[in-house]
């Protein structure tokens, strides 16, 4: 990994939520590393990923948590949704039931972050046209949503973009209180491994985890 | 070695009992370690400790025996522990000899017929041929009913793949609504679904069970399920549940399997699959993470108090490792080898070791307060299992990293990634295992010694039915 010097300004906590199978680890993964895993284990309760990402000039680093969708260990996995600044919520458009469980993972989200959280619908696997199973138009009635395929990468990156886009402009316009401890954002955080280094260091672009 | 000696030697010390083999090697604690590093100190003399004055520093009295690991238990070996009808004389050396080493590949599926109770260990060669042949009927009446009641779930008119794709993907929703003619009383079985069920026999090919397919399955875990169906026996079951890895729901497949077992009253087959059953409800993963919550409360309270300021002290993190019994953490045969070994309950509060190594701690206190009292056995929480010991090692071996971090985010990303070496975590877990052993008499001593309040000494009923002893 490179390890050069890289800072950043802010630190958005997301989530990653929906039904097993979903795919929700091969987005983090395609996010993250640009590459499809096509053998992906299952998840045991949480696994993490980072990522440096640039939003109107700021840099802001993205600690994605990407939970197990097992619905079994449900109670387990809601602890790790406090403090969320983001929240992905992922169906597979080639599964319908996995979309109609999305309003329970919906009232999850609404009830364990805090009211300005982002909620953001992704409907994944869009290179499985074939087999679609819920339309686009259906799913945009149930929410501005963002078609994505972790295989191709097709619109991975705007999703999270998006969302962090729409994360900055809540703390911008002051909705978002930086403050509050479950805000899930953390402003300007020292570096520990540079510890010397200003935020306005110059730093280097990319993939930071 | 004859079975009178190994009999006798259970009693009468507290050191391990000699392995019943040839192969000194294998568990004779006196012979030169060939690893000198993870040696120190092999046996303690049997009388020393009543003589020794103790002292902090000791080594708690036990864990010279669980000093080292021993190799995998060999066809050999195992041979040696049946008699000549097929009888599993010792149970104990058995599951001893799983615990210090887990089993062969090559006889893993004989070992594991009787370590999860599909045979009893009473039972002869032919006694066990007609109990397979008995399953085996048994399955395939269950796999048809299964079979009918997919087909009478189907949309009407469904063709054989659309059946099929029926069963392979919508089983999650589906679940609910079968019709199960073993669960439903009120629901009888029509005459239709008889002939559906017959039709669906006739179909069938009986296959002989044969383990090394589901060893290969778990590696090719793409493998359908009717595909898997057709070759797995009741035996495989259970371990494809170890697996978990199929869209089935579990639940309503132990509910069915229960079915069958009923008829087959085993105790020991009763206990082990509630064991693994909690692994797979949510209040039984809770009740068992709330357990190494009390456990590390007790061992380690620093780590404890630390955790709880990061709003960890829940320890929810634990799910990871007791979920299918630290498969996550390990190569394919290593989690093999560890689930035989934690199956084993070898070394359980309950068990024999354990007993031993409170009665020993017992002499110890006994003699270094001179005497005097004189009280029953002290009270394990015998809801602590090996595994739970398990947790507590892997906690204590990432503690320093844990103390120093602040960050929850980092918290996981230590236990997500802590490299394991199996023997080494086991050996640990051992050890802390003892300690525990110690530290449960010590207490119960110093309630006796404290008044004014008059302690309540429980009496503490040792089971030993867990351990076939």
């Amino acid at each position: 990994m490179a390890a050069g010097p890289y800072n950043y300004s802010y630190i958005f906590k997301y989530i990653i939520i929906g039904d097993m199978g979903v795919g929700k680890s091969c987005l983090l993964h395609q996010f993250t590393e640009k590459k499809f895993m096509a053998d992906c284990p299952h998840t045991i309760g949480v696994e993490f990923g980072t990522r440096i990402i640039e939003v109107s000039g700021q840099k802001i680093k993205l600690q994605i948590w990407d939970t197990a969708g097992q619905e079994r260990f449900r109670a387990v996995t809601r602890s790790y949704y406090r403090g969320a600044a983001g929240a992905l919520m992922v169906y597979d458009i080639t599964r319908r039931s996995t979309y109609n469980h999305l309003s329970s993972w919906l009232t999850d989200a609404r009830n364990l972050t805090n009211p300005n959280t982002v909620i953001f619908l992704i409907g994944n696997k869009s290179d499985l046209e074939a087999q679609r199973d819920v339309t686009y138009e259906e799913a945009k009635q149930f929410a501005d949503e963002n078609e994505c395929s972790a295989k191709t990468g097709d619109n991975v990156e705007d999703a999270f973009l998006d969302t962090a886009k729409k994360i900055y402009q809540n703390i911008q316009d002051g909705s978002l209180d930086l403050n509050a401890a479950e805000s899930g954002v953390q402003h300007k955080p020292a570096t520990p491994r540079n510890p010397l280094n200003t935020d306005q260091t110059p730093s280097k672009e990319g993939c930071a985890c | 070695m004859d079975f009178v000696q190994r009999e006798l030697s259970v009693d009468e010390s507290f050191e391990y009992v000699d392995y019943p083999s040839e192969n000194a090697q294998l568990f004779d604690t006196n012979s030169p370690p060939t690893d000198q590093s993870s040696f120190e100190e092999i046996s303690i003399p049997k009388e020393s400790y009543t003589e020794e004055p103790s002292s902090p520093t000791e080594l708690p009295v036990g864990m010279d025996r669980v000093r080292t690991r021993a190799k995998p238990l060999t066809e050999e070996d195992f041979k040696l522990l049946l008699d000549e009808d097929g009888r599993l004389v010792d149970e104990h050396a058995l599951r001893r000899a799983v615990f210090m080493g887990g089993v062969d590949p090559k006889i893993r599926k004989e070992v594991w017929q009787f370590l999860f109770g599909l045979y009893p260990c009473t039972s002869t060669y032919r006694e066990r041929e007609d109990l397979l042949l008995d399953y085996l009927m048994k399955y395939h009446e269950l796999k048809s009913r299964w079979k009918t009641m997919l087909v009478l779930n189907a949309k009407p008119g469904a063709s054989l793949l659309q059946q099929g794709l029926v069963a392979r993907y919508q089983m999650e929703e589906q679940s609910n609504k079968l019709r199960s003619p073993d669960l439903c009383d009120d629901n009888p079985v029509t005459e239709w679904e008889i002939q559906q069920t017959n039709k669906l026999a006739a179909m069938e090919t009986v296959d002989h069970p044969d383990f090394s397919i589901l060893s290969r399955s778990c590696k090719n875990l793409d493998i359908s399920i009717p595909e898997m169906e057709q070759k797995i026996n009741f035996m495989k079951i259970q371990a494809q549940v170890f697996v978990n890895r199929l869209l089935i729901d579990i639940n309503s497949l132990w509910k069915h399997l229960r079915v069958i077992d009923k008829d087959v009253p085993r105790t020991d087959r009763d206990q082990e699959f509630f064991k693994i059953q909690k692994d797979f409800t949510e209040d039984g993963m809770i009740m068992k993470i709330n357990l190494v919550v009390m456990l590390l409360k007790e061992m380690d309270p620093s780590l404890l108090e630390h955790l709880e300021k990061q709003e960890l002290g829940d320890l929810l993190f634990c799910h990871r490792w007791l979920l299918l019994g630290f498969k996550r953490e390990f190569s394919f045969d290593d989690s093999l080898r560890c689930f035989e070994i934690l199956s084993s309950h070898h070394l359980e509060l309950n068990s024999i070791e354990a007993e031993k190594a409170r009665r020993q701690e017992q002499m110890k206190e006994f003699q270094h307060i001179g005497g005097g009292t004189k009280i029953e056995a002290c009270d394990g929480e015998s809801d602590y299992t090996f595994e739970l010991f398990m947790c507590l090692a892997l906690l204590e071996e990432c503690r320093d990293e844990l103390l120093q971090c602040t960050d929850i985010a980092i918290v996981f990303n230590i236990i997500n990634n802590l490299k394991i070496d199996l023997d080494d975590i086991l050996l640990k877990s051992a050890k802390l295992f003892y300690k525990y052993c110690k530290k449960s008499v010590e207490d119960s001593f110093l309630m006796v010694e404290t008044p004014p309040i008059l302690p309540k000494v429980k009496k503490k009923n040792i089971s030993f039915m867990g351990n076939k002893s």
